[in-house]
C-alpha cells in the first residue's frame, strides 16, 4: 500500500520557497531549505529548533516534523519568508546586530540572554504578517499549546501580534491572561500602545530602546533570563568582525541620538532602563561575551581583547620598521671565461696570467663579487625575554587597561617585527606561566594577556634556568615596588647578579620612583648590562614601552 | 462611495509635502466640501470656538483640509454627507472630540494615527468604510482610539512607577556586580 505523500514534500518545499522569495522580492544567495534531519549545529543555539540559517554553507534549514507536529505545516511559507527577512532586512548586517547588542548592555546591564533576536522577529513578522499573518499565528498557537504555562515575556510578545494584526484574544490562553491581568495591569493597552508606536518611530536604535523600555517589564529578573520563544533563536550571532566593529564604535553615534531622543520623548521615565554613559571598549567587550553559551566562548573573547589591545599597540609604534639592507658585494668569486659584452672591469688579469701567462690577453678571465651570507653568530635579529608581573595590584587586561599588559605587548610587537623572537613569562604568586621562544606576533600577544591577580613573587629560577640556556637574550622585567622587595629575597640579587653578567642586557623598566631603586639595585646598577627605567604615571608606561623598544632595537 | 481606509492612506503617503494651509484657507476648504453636499458650512464663529475649546483643532482641521484636497477624501465625504444628512457642525464636533488627543505629526508619522484619523473623520459625516461592516468599523476603531488606550495605559500608571523602581534597583546592583567583579584594587 502506498504511503500518502507528506504534505511537505519536494514540490511544496519547493513553492514556498519561490513564494517566501517572492514575499521580499529579492534575490538571495541562500541554498532553498532542506529538512532539520542530521544537519550539524553549526549555529544552532536554542532548544527550539524550527527554522535558521546556517550561515557556513547559507543553507535554510526548517525542522519539517516539527512543523507537521505544530499544525502548521500549512506555515511554511511565513516560517521560510521570517528567515529570508532575518537574512535580508532583520538585521541587514551583523554589524548593526552587534551594535544593537552593545546598545542592549548599556541598557539591561547583567542581561543574560539577548532580546535582540525578538526584537528582530517583530521588525521580520511585521512585513512576513501584512499577507500571511494567519500563517505566523498558527506557528505560535501550535507552541502555545504545547506549553504548559507561558513566561511574561513570551505572553506579552503574543499580546503585541495580538494587536498587530487585530486578532485580540486569539493567541494568548486564558492563563496567560490571567497571569499578566494580575502580575503586569494595564497590559492590554501597553501592547496596543507599542504596536501603534513602535513601527512608526525613525530608525532602528530608537526603536530598539523602546522595545527595551517596554519589554524590560515583563522580564523579573535580567540576570537570570533565560527564553524559548518560536523562531526566536534564528538571528545569526554577531561574529568576532562584526564586535569588533561595534566595539571600535559602529553604530555609536546612532545609539547615543537614540538615548537622547528617547529621554526627550519620555520613553525611559516609567522603564527602569539604566542610563550608562559610554563604556571602555574593554568594559563593552565583558558585557558582550560574559553569558555566551559554549567552550568558544572564552577563546572568542580573548580574540576581542587582543584586536583591541593590538590597536593600542599600533598607535604607539606607528613607524613601520625599516627593511634590512643587503650586505654590500665583498667576497671574490671563483673565476669564468671573460667573454665580448661582459664588464672589462671584472677582469681578474692576475689570475688571468698566473693561469694563461702571456696568451691570457686574448682569454681573460673575470671575477665577480657577491654578497657575503652573515654567519647565524652574527645575525641581530632580537631575542628578547619578557617577564610580566600579573598580581592583583593591576587589572585584568579583559576587563581594564592594563598598563603594564599593554607595556609588555609593545616590546614584544616591536622586537617580533624586526624579525626577532620572544619569551613570555608571566607571574603572580604561583607558578609562572612560560612561554616558548615566538616568532608570531598574535600568538605573543595572547599569551602576554594571561592575568593571575594574586601576590608578587618574582621567579628568580625561572630566570637562572633561563641564563643558562641561552645568554644572547635582551631580558625585561615589568613590574613595579613590589621588584625591589623581591630582590631583597634570600638569594635573589645574586640571581639577579648573574643574570645581568650572562645576558645580553638586563633591563628593568619599573611603574616607580627612581630614587626608591637606588638602594635596592645598587648591587647591579654600576653594570653596563643593566638598565632601571622608571616611569613614574602609569599613563606614560606605553609611551615609555615605545621608547624603550627604540632604544634597544632601533628605529 | 465608502471611505476606503487603505486607498486613502496610500494616497496620504505619496501626496506630495506642501507648506501647511494657512487657517482661513483651510476653514474655507473644508466650508467648500459641505457645499458640495448640499449642507450649509458652520460659521466662522464656530471654528474659532472650536479652537479654544479643543486645543489640537486648529492643527488638526488643517491636516483634514490638506487630505480633501490632495486625495479622494473630498468625493468620499461629499456622497456621504449627501447619504446622511448630518449638520456640518455635528460632524466637525464629533470629529474634532474623537482626535483631540492626536497632533498633526502623530497623523503625518504614524499609520496608525492616520487611520484613525480618517475613521473619525468617516464616523462624524456618517458614511460608512468599504469593505466592513459597522461592527467592525465600530470595533476597529475603538482599537485604535488613541485617548481610549492612553487612558487605559495611565490607570496602571501607579503600578508602573512602583515597577519600574525595582527594575531600577535590579539593573543598578547588576552593574555593581559587574565593577566589582573586576578585580580591580585601589
Amino acid at each position: 500500500m502506498k504511503a500518502e505523500a507528506s504534505p511537505l514534500d519536494g514540490p511544496a518545499v519547493e513553492r514556498a520557497w519561490r513564494d517566501a522569495l517572492a514575499l521580499w522580492d529579492v534575490s538571495v544567495t541562500l541554498s532553498p531549505p532542506v529538512g532539520l534531519g542530521g544537519k550539524g549545529k553549526s549555529h544552532w543555539q536554542g532548544d527550539e529548533p524550527l527554522a535558521y540559517i546556517d550561515l557556513a554553507t547559507r543553507q535554510v534549514v526548517v525542522n519539517l516534523p516539527l512543523l507537521e507536529k505544530l499544525g502548521a505545516a500549512g506555515s511554511l511559507t511565513a516560517v521560510l519568508a521570517h528567515e529570508i527577512g532575518h537574512h535580508v532586512r532583520f538585521p541587514h548586517s551583523l554589524a548593526l546586530a552587534a551594535s544593537l547588542v552593545l546598545l542592549e548592555k548599556k541598557l539591561v546591564p547583567g542581561l543574560r540572554q539577548s532580546l535582540t533576536n525578538l526584537f528582530f522577529d517583530l521588525l521580520v513578522n511585521e512585513v512576513v504578517g501584512r499577507t500571511r499573518a494567519g500563517e505566523l499565528c498558527r506557528v505560535y498557537e501550535g507552541f502555545v499549546r504545547a506549553s504548559p504555562g507561558l513566561e511574561p515575556l513570551f505572553a506579552f510578545y503574543l499580546a503585541v501580534y495580538e494587536e498587530l494584526w487585530g486578532r485580540p484574544g486569539t493567541l494568548l490562553p486564558a492563563n496567560a491572561v490571567a497571569m499578566l491581568d494580575e502580575g503586569y495591569p494595564g497590559w492590554r493597552a501597553e501592547a496596543r500602545l507599542f504596536v501603534q508606536t513602535f513601527y512608526s518611530l525613525p530608525g532602528v536604535h530608537l526603536q530598539f530602546v523602546y522595545f527595551c523600555s517596554r519589554f524590560l517589564r515583563y522580564i523579573p529578573d535580567p540576570e537570570k533570563l533565560v527564553y524559548v520563544i518560536p523562531l526566536g533563536h534564528d538571528v545569526p550571532p554577531p561574529d568576532e568582525d562584526a564586535l569588533d566593529a561595534a566595539v571600535r564604535g559602529f553604530g555609536a553615534e546612532e545609539a547615543d541620538e537614540a538615548l537622547r531622543e528617547a529621554k526627550e520623548r519620555g520613553i525611559l521615565d516609567d522603564s527602569g532602563l539604566a542610563e550608562e554613559s559610554s563604556r571602555d571598549p574593554l568594559e563593552s567587550i565583558d558585557a558582550i561575551t560574559k553569558h555566551l553559551p559554549g567552550q568558544g566562548a572564552a577563546a572568542f573573547r580573548r580574540a576581542l581583547v587582543s584586536r583591541h589591545y593590538k590597536r593600542l599597540v599600533d598607535q604607539h609604534l606607528i613607524v613601520p620598521p625599516p627593511s634590512p639592507a643587503p650586505p654590500d658585494a665583498s667576497l671574490p668569486t671563483v673565476t669564468e671565461e671573460w667573454e665580448w659584452g661582459d664588464n672589462p672591469r671584472a677582469i681578474d688579469w692576475t689570475a688571468t696570467i698566473l693561469a694563461r701567462g702571456a696568451l691570457g690577453a686574448a682569454q681573460p678571465l673575470r671575477r665577480s663579487l657577491e654578497a657575503e651570507e652573515p654567519s647565524p653568530g652574527a645575525q641581530r635579529f632580537p631575542a628578547v625575554e619578557i617577564y610580566l608581573d600579573t598580581s592583583g595590584s593591576m587589572p585584568d587586561p579583559a576587563r581594564a587597561l592594563n598598563a603594564m599588559t599593554l607595556a609588555a605587548q609593545i616590546l614584544a610587537a616591536s622586537a617580533l617585527r624586526r624579525q626577532g623572537v620572544v619569551r613570555g613569562v608571566v607571574y603572580s604568586s604561583g607558578t609562572p606561566l612560560v612561554s616558548d621562544w615566538m616568532y608570531d606576533e598574535e600568538r605573543a600577544r595572547l599569551f602576554l594577556l594571561q592575568y593571575a591577580g594574586g601576590g608578587t613573587v618574582f621567579p628568580f629560577n625561572v630566570l637562572k634556568a633561563s641564563v643558562r640556556d641561552r645568554d644572547d637574550v635582551v631580558r625585561v622585567i615589568i613590574s613595579d615596588s613590589d621588584f625591589l622587595s623581591n630582590v631583597q629575597g634570600p638569594g635573589a640579587m645574586d640571581a639577579l647578579r648573574f643574570a645581568v653578567d650572562k645576558s645580553k642586557l638586563v633591563v628593568a623598566f619599573l611603574a616607580l620612583d627612581p630614587q626608591w631603586a637606588e638602594k635596592a639595585l645598587a648591587p647591579v646598577a654600576s653594570s653596563p648590562r643593566f638598565r632601571l627605567a622608571a616611569v613614574r604615571s602609569m599613563n606614560d608606561f606605553g609611551r615609555a614601552a615605545a621608547s624603550l623598544a627604540d632604544a634597544l632595537f632601533g628605529r | 462611495m465608502p471611505f476606503d481606509i487603505a486607498a486613502l492612506t496610500r494616497e496620504l503617503e505619496q501626496a506630495p509635502p506642501t507648506a501647511e494651509l494657512p487657517w482661513r484657507v483651510a476653514v474655507a476648504v473644508v466650508s467648500d466640501t459641505f457645499r458640495l453636499a448640499g449642507l450649509a458650512p458652520p460659521a466662522p464663529r464656530a471654528f474659532e470656538g472650536w479652537k479654544r475649546k479643543w486645543p489640537r483643532a486648529e492643527e488638526l482641521l488643517t491636516a483634514l483640509a490638506r487630505a480633501l484636497a490632495a486625495t479622494a477624501l473630498r468625493a468620499a465625504t461629499v456622497d456621504a454627507l449627501m447619504d446622511s444628512r448630518r449638520p456640518a457642525a455635528a460632524a466637525l464636533e464629533g470629529f474634532l472630540d474623537g482626535t483631540a488627543p492626536l497632533t498633526a505629526e502623530m497623523v503625518r508619522g504614524n499609520a496608525f494615527r492616520r487611520e484613525e484619523f480618517l475613521r473619525q473623520w468617516a464616523r462624524g459625516c456618517g458614511g460608512k468604510v468599504a469593505g466592513e461592516t459597522e461592527k467592525q468599523s465600530r470595533e476597529r476603531l475603538a482599537q485604535l482610539d488613541y485617548r481610549e488606550a492612553l487612558a487605559e495605559y495611565k490607570k496602571a500608571e501607579a503600578a508602573r512607577k512602583i515597577e519600574a523602581a525595582r527594575r531600577a534597583q535590579l539593573l543598578r546592583e547588576a552593574r555593581e556586580r559587574e565593577e566589582q567583579a573586576k578585580g580591580w584594587r585601589e
